[in-house]
């Protein structure tokens, strides 16, 4: 970098928030995006640490003016390499920007400014009788990053989209402007409540653009409010055709905040610690149906009435009153009210193997046929039938949980034993992934890239979405300086 | 478990450690306290280095990252990449929550990024050049005579060897810099009857400081001498006031040691029987008092219960507990290496923990490792400042 720019930086945020050092630079060279061998370090050339939003716009006019490329770190948490530049340049890491700036009780809002993380704002609005949804979230990403960026097709079942309970935003566009969305857009109201206007709904203006549009300096967003009565049940089946069916008629009954159905390795999930993990994999059943009933104490009891009747009607064990249930599993479903993910699931965020493809699906039918063609393409491979290869007890995985839309979601994750850095372990995943797309896409299954909804054939994001991007885009950053290559490719260098 | 997802954990060679390296998540539970057991969004933050420069390569999932560049040869050693390195405090947060969450071991890639960093000629800081050239002349760490040593004990306190049942291993810090929390230490154990000795001009440092500079062959000499000059006594128990030492003996099996063949026990473990049994008789010593977690003594060796235990037993003592405490403790960076050689860094670390201790009502912070004592009051508080065995003897003697 220029010694001029990494002056002028420094004069921005004083010389100790800015290094350009070797050894502090290969810090944010990787996220998950590169675990393992399967993608290369990619290293700035300087990292800044703003405390302020007019810090952050001084380093964006800057880097505009001299055409530096700038990537937002957030708290550096991506599976995509969304955190990690593609061209050098600028990282800014909003670490220093971390208060919990308001938590509105009376309009159920928090807002925070851009490195506060899901667990802090998560403890001090729980404190308050309410939540925050951030469903497949670990709980130390961004607030920010993870309700603008998020993962494309996480919701909750109580909540829906989580990117819906974005309020209103404070932005630094590529111009070294700032913007801000809905109610906090008049300055003479003081409180943020309404996303949308006054002017043009620009409250989508952020969302998954990971930094492309601009950098996301604070963030409100909606909390809700904690139930009278939680409760967990836990269902088991053999059979995941019969476990299908339960499935569905809890979902046609209108059941249950919060549904997932998990099959193979996910039993994992449920332990607080490995070794109760693994504990749990001794004794597992094949399909775990696992349910969440929130409400008033009189819903909570007619759901578990009736989640009963279902278990008995399709063969299902109800494993809730045997099982520990640990504090992992409370929390998630607090929190996040339909997924799993939590703290204790980090494990399986980076372990061996996980693989992950996304395939939603709004028919329910399909993850029937859809598994068993999962299982039957990593049984014909022989790394992944070899048991001293693969690891024959962990391979399967599949989720599926409601969308918030009246649709289904499900994840299946070709997870198997392996070593991250073993060459022969990533040949023989990308052996078989292509296979898995073809083989779901025969049977109807697309991948989700518009609000859950299937779009056939069509893989990768979705092209409607990332043109309106490159339009926005090209009016905003016409130079691409800002985060360039991530979610559109160098268009315009 | 399938044997393919445990980590091998005890490795050699810093390359041994490579696909820990790629398998780093980059998921942060290194920086911060376990998330379902964060109490306070203001006290959050685990890792003291990170929360005080900033920057991702002083947080744990950093310095993996300047592994793997050393490893893959696309980093080389810098005054930067030593202080880098040598500014953890080797609390073991980051290995703490790594071990739930990704299974790795980010402490021990630290630990052996020292070792090679010494061993390809790396230069240290010019505190700790002078601390090993004093570990190595006088085999202490502060520049001190070691005749010194003992200068605080009162020779009647003490038994003689073959009247004793426990040694006292003072520690070096206790000897050198608290040498009251060490004549304290001693009359509580007068007090309650213990017949104990010390290892007198035979007591060395133990190594601790040489270990955790990389500098293990030279470590080895000290703890050699130490356990042997136990063993010569025929005393079949030790007990210790810094966890660092302590730690040091329990592990000596890590450094090609057989396992020392005395009982070990910190003087916290020693004492909580001795006050159960014995029924003492103890005075009100009124306070709000906060009990700070060593993390060497509770993530390092997980006694984070008798303390408090201890001080419970002590009529008019209110207990409270800080946010962050047993093995979520936030280390406020009084460990020794650390502490010479980044003073402001550690007095600031303090402050932030006394500020945690104002905030949930405390008016006496109490500590059970003399390396954390010295800290505190160096950060100049408002707070009273207490060894754990000053407040024992108060409550044994009259009260307040």
């Amino acid at each position: 970098m220029e010694a001029e720019i990494y002056d002028r930086i420094a004069d921005i945020v004083g010389p100790k928030w800015v290094s350009d050092d070797p050894e502090v630079l290969i810090g944010y060279a990787r996220d998950l995006g590169t675990y393992g061998r399967f993608g290369k370090e990619r290293r700035p050339e300087c990292v800044v640490l703003p405390a302020t939003t007019h810090e952050v716009r001084n380093i964006i006019y800057l880097a505009r003016l001299k055409k530096v490329p700038v990537t937002v770190y957030g708290t550096g948490i991506n599976v995509g390499g969304g955190t990690i530049p593609k061209a050098g340049g600028i990282i800014i890491d909003p670490r220093r920007m971390n208060k919990i700036l308001e938590i509105d009780e009376e309009h159920h809002t928090a807002t925070v400014q851009a490195g506060v993380s899901i667990a802090r704002l998560s403890t001090e609005v729980q404190k308050r009788g309410m939540f925050v949804v951030a469903p497949g979230a670990p709980a130390l990403a961004s607030v920010v990053s993870n309700y603008t960026q998020g993962n494309v097709n996480k919701a909750s079942g109580r909540i829906g989209w989580q990117y819906n309970s974005i309020v209103s935003c404070e932005m630094v566009l590529p111009d070294g402007s700032v913007i801000r969305t809905g109610s906090a857009s008049d300055t003479f109201i003081g409180k943020k409540f309404w996303p949308h206007g006054p002017g043009p709904d620009l409250w989508i203006l952020p969302r998954y653009t990971l930094g492309t549009l601009g950098v996301v300096t604070e963030l409100t967003v909606k909390c809700f409010p904690l139930d009278d009565e939680m409760k967990l049940f836990w269902m088991s089946f053999e059979d995941l055709e019969k476990a299908v069916k339960a499935y569905k008629e809890i979902l046609h009954r209108e059941i249950c905040t919060g549904s997932s159905l998990y099959v193979g390795n996910k039993y994992h999930y449920f332990g607080d610690t490995v070794e109760s993990g693994e504990r749990l994999c001794k004794i597992h059943p094949n399909v775990q149906l696992i349910l969440t009933l929130q409400g008033t104490k009189r819903r909570v009891e007619y759901e578990e009435k009736t989640v009963r009747m279902i278990a008995d009607k399709y063969g299902g064990r109800n494993i809730t009153d045997v099982l520990p249930f640990y504090q992992m599993y409370v929390d998630s479903h607090i929190t996040m009210a339909a997924s799993l993910y939590s703290e204790y699931t980090m494990r399986y965020f980076g372990s061996p193997g996980a693989g992950v493809v996304l395939f939603p699906t709004a028919s329910i039918d399909k993850i029937v046929p859809a598994y068993k063609t999962f299982v039957k393409i990593l049984l014909d491979d022989p790394y992944f039938r070899d048991p001293e290869g693969g690891s024959s007890e962990l391979y399967t995985g599949l989720i599926t949980y409601p969308n918030g839309l009246g649709g289904h979601n499900c994840l299946l994750e070709p997870c198997t034993g392996g070593w991250a850095s073993d060459p022969v372990f990533g040949a023989a995943l990308h052996r078989v992934l292509p296979k898995i797309t073809k083989a779901w896409t025969d049977i109807g299954l697309a991948p989700d890239q518009k609000d859950g909804n299937p779009r056939p054939h069509e893989l990768g994001l979705m092209n409607t979405y990332i043109d309106l991007i490159k339009k926005i885009k090209k009016r905003f950053d016409p130079d691409d300086y800002m985060h360039p290559g991530q979610i559109i490719p160098l268009l315009y260098k | 478990m399938t044997k393919e997802y445990v980590w091998p954990i005890e490795r050699g060679e810093l390359e041994d450690y490579y696909d820990m390296m790629l398998a780093c998540a980059k998921c942060k539970y290194c920086q911060n306290v376990f998330p379902c057991f964060t109490q306070n969004e203001q006290f959050a933050s685990q890792c003291p280095s990170g929360d005080y420069w900033r920057f991702e390569a002083y947080y744990a999932s950093g310095r993996i990252e300047i592994a793997r560049g050393i490893v893959e040869g696309s980093l080389n050693w810098s005054d930067k990449l030593r202080d880098i390195l040598y500014s953890c405090t080797m609390c073991g947060a980051c290995e703490e929550n790594c071990r739930t969450t990704q299974r790795l071991t980010p402490l021990k890639i630290i630990r052996t990024m020292r070792e090679r960093y010494i061993r390809e000629g790396g230069e240290l800081l010019s505190p700790h050049k002078r601390m090993v050239g004093s570990l190595l002349k006088e085999h202490k760490p502060y520049g001190k005579t070691h005749k010194s040593r003992f200068q605080w004990l009162s020779s009647d306190l003490i038994s003689s060897v073959p009247d004793s049942d426990v040694i006292y291993f003072v520690g070096c810090t206790m000897c050198y810099q608290v040498p009251h929390l060490a004549r304290v230490t001693t009359q509580v154990l007068a007090k309650l009857g213990v017949n104990f000795t010390v290892l007198g001009n035979e007591e060395w440092c133990c190594g601790v400081p040489l270990f955790r500079l990389g500098l293990v062959e030279e470590g080895k000499k000290l703890l050699d001498h130490c356990i042997k000059a136990i063993e010569k006594t025929g005393i079949s128990k030790v007990i210790f006031s810094d966890p660092s030492c302590y730690e040091t003996f329990k592990n000596a099996s890590l450094y090609g040691f057989e396992t020392p063949s005395f009982e070990m026990q910190h003087i916290t473990e020693f004492l909580l029987p001795i006050l159960k049994k014995n029924k003492v008789d103890l005075h009100e010593v009124k306070g709000k008092i906060t009990y700070h977690d060593s993390p060497f003594l509770s993530r390092h060796l997980r006694i984070y219960e008798e303390p408090r235990e201890i001080l419970k037993m002590i009529p008019g003592v209110e207990l409270i507990e800080m946010y962050r405490n047993r093995l979520n403790t936030f280390d406020c960076a009084g460990e020794i290496t650390v502490k010479e050689a980044f003073p402001e860094f550690a007095v600031e670390t303090a402050k932030k923990r006394i500020g945690e201790a104002k905030a949930v009502g405390a008016n006496t912070i109490v500590c059970a490792d003399p390396n954390d004592y010295r800290n505190f009051v160096d950060a100049k508080t408002d707070l009273n400042v207490m060894d754990i065995m000053e407040i024992l003897l108060k409550s044994l003697n009259r009260g307040d």
